[in-house]
């Protein structure tokens, strides 16, 4: 038989081509695995707890030990060192030994029990700018308590006898507050669920054009282009795409089953939008690909384009602060438009004709498509000549 | 042939070696301006919520003027009822929900504590939290107006009342990032990622791409090669982070309050270790797209376990462990501390042991993968 004459296009050539390359292999199957399960962990404490704080304490009173101790029942704090004064305190905030020092002043408790309102310094990192939020709304609670505490026995002092009344005063609105979707705000669930998309995009991109290099290498992209390169072209592709899309299901699965994180809506939907996202990547990894014709230098477009995805995704910092030329990058990225889909079936369980609406700019994609069309038409003339 | 000699032939192979040059240079430049990019905003503002008011009166009203006035957020609709603010939400138009109960005012003045209740979107924290944040502070400032008015009416001079009306003040001073911007939090960390991955990449790409021949058998020949590429990629990278911690630092306002010689001091072993990670990378793997991959998906672990982003305290063991085989980690840290928080050398000498005690490893390492992994 003429095996020149048959397209090495098949769904069993590709999978043998993988399978022969072990570091492809990897890529395809394992190393994405491995790295969303790391990543998972490294956030699996969900929240931040106990950060290390210190206490200048030039007042050695007892209401200055209560102001140590409400400090270090905080769960989000921990008081870990204990100053002289306020320039070991400084150093040991420089060198990142602690997070933040409160300095209590002398005749802290004098001038508490005189009505004139001592001032305490809290000094915080905010170079960490997520932990600087934790310790300031953490102390600003501490204080609240600690507030609450001095004035219900100042009112009992005075002879006050109706502690709802004497509440009412100490604190004349209370609040409550809702996060919705997340109630333990849980940083796992908030984190993870956009990180591992994004990493999806890195693999799909640089995974497409690592299999059309093997491809190369093997000889097969010199037949596949041969006659009705186009066809032949996709068609390998297409027996490539569920390696990808399982990917995706993958981390779904991993999130909503097996963590049993929230999920409102339907599985249809997402998985028609990863799906779209898994296509549109495979596209632009194969264009960066016949672009360039050179694996190194077609994988460095494929970093380019994917690595930043996350900062760009506007799970973290919102998509309503960014600039338009951001905002351009942005909406080139499939991942944050297939992120919207995931949150509004995930989290408010949107119906599919909302949801699938966030992935119509993805119609950008057609762009790279019909350039793809034309590269691989050239390269075919190309490889014949 | 002499030692000089063979640095100026080594310097003219990686300056004529197009993915070398193209990763180092092109990729430093590109990303120093493409990742700041989403965060030039430096803070969320403005966001956008619904605020149902069951309590049409003065007061109610007055909180809902100083909620809109605060820096963080901004009343987008005012809707009757619950329902309709949640179409809105679900339409994507607004990120929180703020409800004043019937009878608020009065409440109050009774002394009742009424409850504000706030709902908001946890599925973007930074939104979720800018929201929080704005509408306690104007609940906190009208609940201090309300106890300044008790005391005033108690008898107590408004003087005194304003400062009486907590027992004990807490004035908080934000350190080294005052106003918690995005771009000073993410981009002196980031940079040194940067730095890291393009080294080595870049000495990946050079090792990778050449095989075996030169200085496989022979540990001698094959410790010279590894020196020299060492000593050649740190000359070039010193130059980058120069460009780096220099100009790019400069035009995004971002703090250098190092001396520049602990800079150079602490760099030193951070570009050594992260040459001999990308010398051994490239001697393993037999293919430089596979250099370019694995570095590419290794930076997302990296990151987010190297302290900045998530605590090392509420680090896993595991990831902790992982993390510190990498000289990113030690030099992001001791970045940071020297360069952002202004501390001294002596206290970030730790780290930098550290980063010499990962040149001696991953140095042994690229030496018996030169040795005995021959392909």
């Amino acid at each position: 038989m003429d095996q020149s004459s048959q397209s090495p296009s098949l769904f069993p050539d590709q999978m043998h081509l993988i399978f022969k390359d072990k570091w492809l292999l990897a890529f395809l199957t394992w190393l994405p695995l491995v790295i969303g399960y790391f990543i998972w962990m490294v956030f699996s404490q969900g929240l931040v707890r106990e950060l290390p704080m210190g206490i200048v304490d030039l007042d050695h009173s007892s209401l200055s030990r209560q102001i140590a101790k409400t400090f270090d029942a905080s769960p989000d704090l921990k008081v870990t060192h204990s100053f002289a004064g306020p320039l070991d305190a400084e150093k040991a905030l420089q060198a990142g030994r602690v997070y933040a020092y409160a300095v209590i002043p002398r005749n802290l408790e004098k001038e508490t029990r005189l009505h004139t309102p001592p001032r305490i310094t809290l000094f915080y990192n905010t170079q960490y700018v997520l932990i600087g939020k934790k310790i300031i709304s953490a102390v600003m609670r501490a204080q609240a308590t600690l507030n609450a505490r001095i004035d219900i026995g100042i009112a009992l002092s005075k002879g006050s006898t109706d502690l709802n009344q004497a509440m009412g005063r100490i604190l004349p609105i209370r609040s409550q507050t809702t996060p919705l979707f997340n109630p333990g705000t849980n940083y796992a669930q908030f984190l993870v669920s956009g990180i591992l998309p994004s990493l999806w995009q890195v693999f799909i991109v640089a995974g497409t054009v690592l299999v059309l290099s093997a491809n190369h290498r093997q000889g097969n992209l010199a037949i596949l282009l041969k006659n009705q390169a186009v066809t032949n072209v996709f068609s390998a592709l297409a027996n490539v795409f569920p390696i990808f899309l399982i990917q995706g299901l993958a981390f779904l699965y991993f999130f909503f089953h097996h963590l049993g994180w929230p999920f409102q809506g339907s599985w249809m939907v997402l998985i028609t939008a990863q799906a779209v996202m898994t296509s549109i990547c495979m596209v632009i990894g194969a264009l960066f690909y016949f672009l360039v014709m050179d694996p190194p230098r077609a994988l460095s477009l494929a970093g380019v384009f994917t690595a930043p995805g996350f900062a760009f995704m506007g799970v973290t910092f919102p998509k309503t602060d960014m600039s338009p030329l951001a905002l351009a990058w942005r909406g080139m990225l499939p991942v944050s438009h297939y992120i919207e889909v995931q949150i509004g079936q995930a989290n408010y369980g949107l119906a599919p004709h909302l949801s699938l609406v966030k992935l119509v700019p993805l119609a950008w994609g057609i762009l790279p498509l019909m350039l793809l069309i034309l590269l691989i038409n050239r390269r075919a003339k190309e490889t014949i000549k | 042939m002499n030692f000089l000699t063979l640095v100026i032939q080594e310097t003219r192979a990686v300056l004529s070696n197009s993915y070398v040059m193209l990763t180092a240079i092109g990729g430093i430049v590109l990303y120093s301006f493409l990742y700041p990019l989403p965060y030039a905003g430096q803070v969320p503002r403005e966001q956008k919520i619904a605020v149902v008011n069951h309590d049409r009166n003065m007061v109610s009203l007055k909180l809902e003027r100083m909620v809109d006035a605060t820096p963080q957020v901004k009343i987008a609709a005012r809707c009757a009822t619950l329902g309709q603010a949640e179409d809105l939400f679900l339409d994507g138009e607004i990120g929180g929900i703020l409800v004043i109960p019937k009878n608020f005012h009065k409440d109050i003045l009774l002394g009742k504590s009424p409850t504000l209740a706030y709902a908001g979107d946890a599925s973007y924290f930074l939104i979720y939290g800018a929201i929080a944040q704005g509408i306690s502070q104007a609940q906190a400032t009208l609940a201090g107006k309300v106890k300044i008015m008790n005391l005033i009416k108690d008898g107590t001079s408004p003087v005194l009342a304003k400062a009486r009306y907590a027992p004990i003040h807490i004035n908080a001073k934000p350190c080294f990032n005052p106003t918690m911007g995005y771009v000073h939090y993410v981009v002196p960390a980031v940079f040194v990622l940067l730095l890291h991955q393009t080294l080595i990449m870049a000495v990946g790409l050079m090792t990778s791409g050449e095989g075996n021949a030169a200085g496989g058998a022979e540990w001698i020949s094959s410790l010279k090669k590894i020196l020299i590429r060492t000593l050649v990629f740190s000359g070039i990278y010193t130059i980058l982070t120069l460009y780096c911690f220099g100009w790019s630092f400069d035009f995004y306002n971002i703090s250098r309050l190092a001396r520049p010689l602990d800079l150079l001091i602490f760099l030193t072993p951070f570009l050594i270790s992260a040459s001999f990670v990308g010398y051994l990378t490239g001697s393993l793997i037999p293919r430089r797209e596979y250099v370019i991959a694995l570095v590419l998906v290794s930076s997302m672990p990296l990151i987010f376990t190297a302290g900045f982003i998530w605590p090392v305290e509420s680090l896993p063991p595991a990831a902790l462990w992982f993390s510190s085989l990498f000289p990113s980690t030690c030099a992001i840290q001791g970045f940071l501390a020297l360069n952002q928080m202004g501390t001294d050398f002596q206290d970030i000498l730790g780290l930098w042991h550290q980063l010499w005690i990962l040149c001696l490893c991953w140095g042994l390492a690229c030496l018996c993968a030169g040795r005995f992994c021959r392909r």
